[in-house]
């Protein structure tokens, strides 16, 4: 009987086969964006999967150019004020996939909804750069004192809060896209599958949509640029494992792995980086804005002693760390703020300085007044990951040695570490940040007020400095970019110094792709462009 | 007999309602929530989230409001992947996971219950400890240490299957393998020792001397006896296999049910762990009391109240 059910189900499963053939003459890239898009709305879109898909579906005002600079995209002319706080857009004549005309209307309508205090848009509080953004979302101020405003349908003005230098980069990111307004008003749930209602702007529209299996995005031939598209057709598959993916890249099944739409298995690695002879084998690194390191509870004993957190950042050999323990082409950092176009990255202190680390220890003990032998054991926290398993057993190890204090190890689930963390329930964390935005801002500004239970934050350390507060503040008014450059550039240090944070590394992404595959802007924000992307 | 079913039916809406209930309390003693994320959300944004999704109610409302969909089986939309309801989760990653649980439940039944009835026809001789060390590999063996051999070997060095994805019966075979292993093992295991015990028991030595053949003895008088513990063992199985395994899904890139178990908690998606546990514990208490059925069928001896005598 059940063989008669299984020969049954073959039959099923045979009849069911759709799996398509790739034909050679058509422009096809074969991707993995790694899991199901959380969603398709611009407007909801909080994680890199979704900002991924939206960026090939959708352009905003600008677009980032190859060389990492915002190009003017569905804005033709971008006007900007003497203060830097009133920007003009010009829009192009351009049209939605389904031949409706773009207008301002659409930007506006996209961003109101966001700041609307009932609409759920985790990522309402990137568009507090505009003038009333936060007021409104508040529920303080209403819509309509936002400081955006369409002057005609081809023209948009936006009043910023302060100058912003990378506002145009901020345009060029899913949450200020527009979303066609008709559509969306008819059916709030107009991003749920493709088909009709599902309309876009960008490069390509959605073809096919099979949850958790297959994305198929095609060539959108109402888009102002289409001529500079080549490829015909985007299939981006959902593999949410590392080894899965790297063995079908391997197979010729998929022609790119790894990052930024996914990860390389890390255990592979350091066998990749060896191999010389197989093109499509070649690991490719380029940076990403991102650091990853330590948080101190500056609040606790024995870390509220300046001395001794020095110390233990100055104990950490990262250089050791990079090249033994993670081996993915990571930079020892001895900053907060990794490198970045315009930003030349600080050297805050040495890596290493066993000598200098065990001699501000000594100093440390003498002003708690205690000895070694007295000092607590000090425990180290992680999101359960073997990755950061390894990276702390080294620190643990380095600790060890240098110091010759004990270092208990601690991991949890992801969310319950995070509510420790901003808790302050704990003593040193691990922690990893991405830029939002190529600015050193970016990076600086979480650590600018400490967190009060109330509101939350980021600065979970407890540390607060006026000087740190000021040069912020001064910064943010500074119209002149070499003094703002210089300004920031003091509040790292002064940060460093004061050591609420122990940067350990900044990351690289390391990517396989096929040698026929061309014309893939990489951006160090994670964010990848298959717009002008090719076959050859 | 409607007597006993309408008892067990209702007996089995009370354990649903206590497992929704202590699902409900320990979802949300755990810390965090759908939105914890690395980069902390001002205050007015948490508020807004809160409010949309109805979580600053108090408990006994969302308590509330749960059991109710539940009861409508109108269980709302995903707090993560914004596009899916959890009905939608349910009703396409179900099929999927159920399929390739058919396969493999076939594949362990079918190779199971041969392997452990050869072991016991030759007890103690060179087939039975060779059936047997299939068996305990089978069992120590890891599912995603075997998914990843097979993987490997299959695909990569013998290029005779797909590596993953989900669509042809070529696509399945991997992936029901590897699922079929622990279980095959299990079954055989079982089925030998019955086996072994039913064979020596008189009425075998009956048949036998009737001049019964082996084959004719084992499937018409010993296997039927031999399977009982099998059966049982199945209910649990088919349930657990058929809603799909994390690991085998997540290794083989299949959009079924079993990443959602482990996926949904790990982001605090607060319905669609409401969902899938409530469904997972549908199907496992549908497949017992089947089981339990079974059970009259296959033993006579084994009598259901309310039914009548055979």
């Amino acid at each position: 009987m059940f063989r008669s059910l299984f020969l049954a189900l073959i039959a099923c499963l045979i009849a069911a086969c759709t799996d398509g053939e790739r034909s050679a003459s058509k422009q096809v890239l074969r991707l993995n964006i790694f899991t199901e898009p959380p969603t398709l709305d611009s407007r909801k879109a909080t994680d890199s999967t979704s900002a991924h898909v939206l960026l090939m579906l959708f352009e905003g005002l600008t677009r980032i150019g190859d060389d990492h600079q915002p190009k003017p995209a569905v804005a033709e002319k971008i006007l900007i004020s003497k203060d830097q706080r009133t920007y003009t857009f010009i829009l192009r004549e351009t049209h939605w996939s389904n031949g409706d005309k773009l207008t301002a209307e659409d930007f506006l309508y996209a961003w109101q909804t966001i700041l609307d205090p009932h609409f759920p848009a985790l990522f309402a509080y990137k568009l507090y750069v505009i003038e009333n953004a936060q007021e409104v979302k508040e529920g303080k101020l209403p819509l309509s004192s936002l400081g955006v405003k369409v002057l005609d349908k081809k023209t948009l003005e936006v009043t910023l809060r302060y100058p912003t230098p990378y506002f145009l980069e901020l345009t060029a990111f899913p949450t200020f896209f527009p979303v066609n307004k008709k559509i969306a008003q008819k059916n709030p749930e107009w991003a749920s599958e493709s088909g009709a209602e599902y309309v876009s702007n960008g490069p390509f529209k959605l073809l096919k949509w099979q949850h958790e299996s297959e994305i198929i995005a095609v060539k959108n031939s109402a888009y102002w640029d289409a001529q500079a598209v080549k490829l015909d057709q985007l299939h981006l598959s959902m593999i949410d494992d590392t080894t899965t993916e790297f063995y079908m890249y391997e197979m010729g099944e998929l022609d790119w792995a790894g990052s930024p739409l996914s990860n390389l298995p890390p255990e592979f690695i350091p066998e990749l980086k060896k191999q010389t002879t197989q093109e499509d084998l070649r690991i490719h690194f380029y940076p990403a804005a991102a650091v990853y390191y330590y948080k101190l509870n500056t609040l606790q004993y024995p870390l509220n002693n300046l001395k001794i957190r020095k110390s233990l950042a100055y104990a950490i050999n990262r250089h050791n760390i990079v090249e033994h323990i993670t081996q993915a082409g990571q930079k020892p950092a001895t900053a907060l703020v990794p490198p970045m176009p315009g930003w030349q990255v600080s050297n805050c202190f040495k890596d290493g300085n066993t000598e200098h680390a065990k001699h501000l220890f000594l100093e440390g003990l003498h002003e708690l007044g205690i000895t070694l032998e007295q000092f607590p054991r000090l425990k180290l926290s992680y999101n359960t990951n073997r990755e950061h398993q390894k990276i702390a057993q080294a620190i643990q190890h380095q600790w060890k040695e240098t110091l010759g204090i004990e270092v208990e190890l601690v991991h949890f689930d992801w969310k319950v570490y995070l509510t420790k963390i901003s808790s302050q329930d704990y003593q040193i964390g691990r922690m990893g940040w991405i830029g939002d935005f190529h600015d050193p801002v970016s990076f600086l500004e979480p650590y600018k007020f400490r967190n009060d239970p109330e509101t939350g934050g980021n600065n979970d350390t407890g540390w607060e400095h006026p000087d740190y507060i000021s040069y912020l503040v001064q910064a943010q008014s500074e119209l002149d970019l070499i003094k703002r450059a210089h300004l920031l550039r003091k509040a790292e240090e002064l940060l460093i110094a004061e050591m609420p944070i122990i940067p350990i590394y900044f990351a690289e992404n390391g990517y396989l792709k096929k040698p026929y595959v061309h014309g893939v802007y990489l951006s160090s924000l994670g964010v990848v462009d298959f717009k002008k992307a090719y076959l050859e | 007999m409607i007597r006993y079913i309408v008892k067990r039916f209702l007996a089995n809406i009370f354990a649903l309602w206590v497992i929704a209930t202590i699902t409900f309390f320990l979802m949300k003693a755990i810390p965090g929530d759908p939105f914890t994320q690395e980069k902390a959300l001002p205050k007015e944004i948490l508020q807004s989230l809160y409010e949309h999704y109805k979580l600053n109610d108090p408990w006994y409302i969302q308590y509330g409001n749960y059991l109710q969909s539940i009861a409508r089986w109108d269980l709302g939309p995903s707090f993560k992947y914004k596009s899916r309801t959890v009905n939608d989760i349910i009703s396409s990653g179900f099929p999927i996971s159920a399929i390739l649980g058919f396969e493999a439940l076939a594949l362990a039944l079918f190779f199971g219950i041969i392997l452990g009835s050869c072991a016991a026809l030759k007890h103690n001789q060179w087939q039975d400890y060779t059936a047997m060390v299939i068996a305990v590999i089978g069992i120590s063996v890891p599912s995603f240490i075997l998914a990843a051999s097979l993987q490997y070997v299959l695909s990569i060095k013998l290029d005779l299957l797909p590596v993953a994805r989900w669509g042809t019966f070529k696509q399945s075979i991997m992936p029901a393998i590897a699922l079929a292993a622990l279980p095959t093992a299990f079954i055989a295991r079982l089925t030998r020792a019955n086996m072994v015990e039913v064979l020596s028991m008189d009425y075998i030595k009956t048949a036998r001397s009737k001049g019964l053949s082996d084959i004719v003895v084992i499937i018409k008088h010993g296997l039927r006896n031999a399977l009982l513990p099998v059966v049982t063992y199945i209910g649990m199985l088919a349930a657990n296999i058929l809603t799909g395994s994390f690991i085998i899904e997540k290794i083989f890139g299949i959009p079924g049910l079993g990443q959602w178990f482990i996926n949904s908690i790990i982001n605090r998606d607060y319905t669609v762990i409401m969902g899938v546990t409530v469904f997972y514990s549908m199907i496992l208490l549908a497949a017992i009391f089947v089981i339990d059925l079974c059970y009259a069928w296959i033993d006579p001896r084994i009598k259901i109240e309310g039914m009548k005598k055979r």
